[in-house]
């Protein structure tokens, strides 16, 4: 005796709101990484704050590690002289401007978000949204060129014989065995 | 010796030449006998560059200061554990790690194949071989450890002192394995490209080895971080200097990799993809080796500047064009077998998890390189530093979190809103009442409380997985829930193995969250007898000492530690003085624990110690990385662990639940 097998295809409005859902998911990440802090020299979170605004100089003595963290002679002075400018009430983003015409834009521990450094911070999401909306339309091809044919909502029906019933005992058997 | 162990080297280049030419002759006239020729070629490499690695530990430890690499890396009072681990610490003798590594491995790829993929060694074998000419090549003629000086020295310079920690030991080994053992699946990739075969065999066949190398790999890194932690005495872990970055992208690749092949195994999907990750993860860690000899990026751990980098840059070009090639012309095979049924299923998930690894893994490759890419385009270099990394990489490695805990409650094939309702209700609730209950408790940290938050749910949805699977194996037998738990995960390792991996990461997505944003530092300066406090801590200073140990001139500062008017111990700081060295290394103090550690570092003193300074770091909750460290391994081995056959006979089944209203449950 056949036995009938209801199929359904995946609902559309579920389908949109997966992939809307994805993308806001995907829009707020670049939000978020792209707009917190400000653009340009970021201000320290608090203006008398020194490890905030060292944290924002790479060390000159060639550690490769950011002003608060390295111990060297070079990184206690600039720390000593950070705070006596911070005192002063000089704001942090002058202070780091300072750094900037003694030392070069490469005192600065990261690219600042104008003009072509802005490629830095934006090409990874940049990249990252434009890959799931790839994936997205990727995968809407994918579904409607798929086994359950072109018509969405529709119910097909499929006939499986006797031999292939006792195919999906056997194997609920086996993995019966095999997992429990 | 010094002969024996340059000739071993050239003779290791010219067997493996050897080897891709049999290999190459067996494979065209079908000649079994150049096959197996070839085979025993890669076991004389693997003889030469143990000679090789012999001669330089013999070398090393009987300190020869003819040779270069000898007197650039040792000195005569260099306890012997340094002494060998020094074979690793420089530029040539590093390569001969990876040359005999690869050989090692070359050995048993080929001598103990799998029986699924036995026809694909001869092809495996070559690319093998070819990988190892590239290095036996690097290490005969262009940058050889047994380079003699013109005239002797009477004594070597010895070895960093940052380096003469058990970590040289471990880290850069485990490091060195995992990058190696990258090649296998690589070479089975191609193998399997080559002989127009790209069905899952190649996958199946090289499963464990791509685990084993992504283990040692995650050892390597995390291992690091350990070691840069209580030896560099800054209080972190990870400053995302170059060479810290050219290991994590292999690994994020390579997570991708394991991850995305679950899908190709159960439906014959995403061939393609599979093979660029596994090519882009080889090709990653060949350009970490670039980074670290090329001298092109200021790095803390790079080797300094050598005309290695070319060699390298060529040998990333050839492969990229030699696989581009094989993939245009094989594009055919590489078609999909099935189609996805809905975009809402867990091989979708997985190529959302895709997007977010390999995203990971070039925003840091793109950091990385973007100074170089700054000078050649505007003649400015620029920084990229911790400041750009944590911002770019911390809300991509949330949401990838967070995927860990969406994805193993989306079903394969096809889920329905009903499904993600029904799976997702209780973790979503609890979050929820997780992230309100924080915020009320005073974490009002928005980074931090996003992230507790998403550990939370995650591992949240993992119990919930465990707890599910629980309760229908005690329905289906009736067992204990502990018997029922421990067969839930022997019967399935690969599920359950992964399920702790995945609670590892959170445990060290926790530590780095609790670290980072609640990080307490003060610097202070103090005289003998004053007190300084910091949270719930008072350290009293005591006094500044000098010691000698050896050669090595020690500064040291004693401070008594109380919490809460108890007295928990002594912390000692130290500044160590290296014959040889103009700046002092850094011993941190450290008392550790699962809550918090609090970290002491003698930063500097006037006269007598009267005053001394000292930097204090409270770092809550730091220990939780190195324990994700443990049970990741722990994870990894038992998903690797081969399984056990089923122990009960088709009765016992057929008692306990009739088949035909098992196979009526399974078509609903």
């Amino acid at each position: 005796m056949n036995r009938t097998v209801l199929c359904a295809k995946t609902a559309s409005p579920a389908v949109t709101t997966v992939g809307l859902v994805t993308i806001a998911v995907l829009s707020m990440a670049v939000f978020l990484g792209l707009f917190l802090p400000v653009a340009g020299i970021s201000e320290a979170a608090s203006p008398n704050d020194v490890r905030s605004v060292t944290s924002q100089l790479i060390c000159q003595c060639g550690c490769t590690m950011v002003t608060s963290e390295c111990q060297c002679s070079w990184a206690e002075q600039a720390r000593a002289d950070i705070g006596a400018k911070l005192d002063d009430g000089m704001s942090p983003r002058d202070i780091l401007l300072s750094y900037v015409d003694l030392y070069g834009e490469t005192v600065l521990a990261a690219p600042t978000k104008s003009g072509f450094n802005l490629t830095a911070w934006i090409t990874p999401f940049a990249l990252i949204f434009l890959g799931g909306i790839l994936i997205y339309v990727a995968l809407r091809r994918w579904v409607d060129a798929g086994v359950f044919g072109n018509d969405p909502g529709q119910v097909i029906a499929a006939e499986i014989g006797e031999d292939e019933i006792k195919r999906y005992e056997s194997r609920i058997e086996e993995e019966m065995k095999r997992y429990i | 010796m010094i002969d024996v162990g340059r000739w071993a080297l050239l003779i290791g280049f010219i067997v493996n030449v050897y080897a891709l030419l049999a290999f190459v002759v067996g494979i065209r006239n079908g000649e079994r006998k150049s096959i197996e020729s070839g085979k025993w070629a890669l076991m004389a490499s693997l003889v030469m560059s143990s000679i090789g690695m012999a001669v330089l530990t013999y070398l090393l430890v009987t300190s020869d200061f003819s040779v270069r690499y000898v007197a650039a890396y040792t000195s005569s009072d260099l306890p012997l554990l340094y002494k060998v681990s020094a074979l690793w610490a420089g530029q040539s003798g590093s390569l001969l790690l990876w040359f005999w590594t690869l050989s090692l491995f070359s050995v048993v790829t080929v001598f103990w194949p799998q029986r699924d993929a036995a026809g694909l060694i001869p092809h495996v074998g070559a690319v093998l071989a070819a990988i190892a000419i590239f290095f036996g090549y690097l290490l005969a003629f262009v940058t050889s450890p047994f380079e003699q000086l013109a005239l002797p020295l009477r004594e070597g310079q010895g070895l960093n002192p940052l380096l003469q920690n058990p970590g040289m030991v471990i880290h850069p080994t485990t490091t060195y394995l995992g990058y190696v053992g990258f090649s296998v699946p690589f070479a089975y990739a191609i193998a399997a490209l080559i002989n127009r075969k790209a069905d899952a065999a190649w996958i199946r066949v090289t499963r464990r080895w791509t685990l084993a190398a992504w283990l040692f790999l995650s050892i390597g890194i995390i291992y690091g971080a350990q070691w840069a932690y209580v030896e560099l005495g800054w209080g972190g872990y990870w400053a995302w200097d170059p060479v810290e970055n050219a290991s994590l992208m292999p690994w994020l690749t390579g997570t991708a990799f394991l991850h995305s092949v679950m899908i190709q195994e159960k439906k014959g999907m995403l061939k393609m993809w599979n093979i660029f990750l596994i090519i882009a993860t080889f090709l990653l860690t060949i350009f970490g080796t670039f980074l670290t000899r090329s001298g092109i990026l200021a790095s803390v751990h790079a080797f300094g500047e050598s005309s290695l980098g070319v060699y390298f840059l060529g040998f990333i070009a050839l492969t990229l064009a030699l696989v581009f090639w094989l993939v245009v012309s094989r594009k055919e095979v590489l078609a999909q077998e099935n189609g996805f049924e809905s975009t809402l299923s867990r091989e979708s998930s997985f190529l959302v998890n895709n997007l977010l690894l390999v995203g990971g893994a070039f925003a840091v490759f793109w950091g990385t390189v973007f100074p170089l890419i700054s000078e050649a385009v505007r003649g400015q270099k620029v920084t990229v530093g911790p400041p750009f990394f944590n911002q770019v990489m911390v809300p991509i490695g949330l949401a990838t979190v967070v995927l860990m805990g969406i994805c193993p409650l989306i079903a394969w094939k096809k889920s329905s809103l009903g499904n993600l309702k029904r799976n997702f209700f209780y973790p979503s609730v609890s979050a929820l009442v997780f992230a309100i209950t924080g915020y009320i408790a005073g974490l009002t940290s928005p980074g931090a409380l996003v992230s507790f938050t998403v550990s939370f749910f995650v591992t949240a949805t993992i119990f919930l997985e465990v707890y599910r699977g629980v309760r229908v194996r005690r329905r289906m037998t009736n067992e204990g829930t502990l018997v029922a738990l421990y067969r839930l995960m022997a019967r399935n390792r690969r599920r359950y193995g992964g399920y702790a991996v995945h609670l590892a990461v959170i445990l060290m997505v926790v530590g780095i969250t609790g670290s980072s944003a609640f990080h307490t530092e003060k610097a202070v300066s103090l005289n003998p007898g004053e007190t300084v406090e910091i949270k719930d801590y008072a350290l009293k200073y005591e006094a500044l000492e000098w010691r000698r140990e050896g050669r090595k001139e020690i500064v040291f500062a004693d401070l008594i530690v109380s919490k809460d008017d108890e007295t928990l111990g002594i912390l000692r700081a130290e500044k160590v003085y290296h014959p040889g060295s103009d700046q002092p290394t850094t011993e941190v103090g450290i008392l550790g624990g699962l809550q918090e550690d609090l970290y002491v570092i003698l930063a500097g003193w006037e006269k007598n110690g009267k005053p001394a300074s000292f930097k204090v770091i409270v770092n809550p909750l730091v220990a939780w990385l190195w324990l994700g460290e443990y049970l990741l391994i722990i994870g990894t081995v038992f998903a690797m662990w081969p399984e056990r056959r089923a122990l009960h006979s088709t009765a016992w089944v057929a008692d306990r639940m009739p088949v035909t209203a098992l196979a009526g449950r399974a078509e609903r």
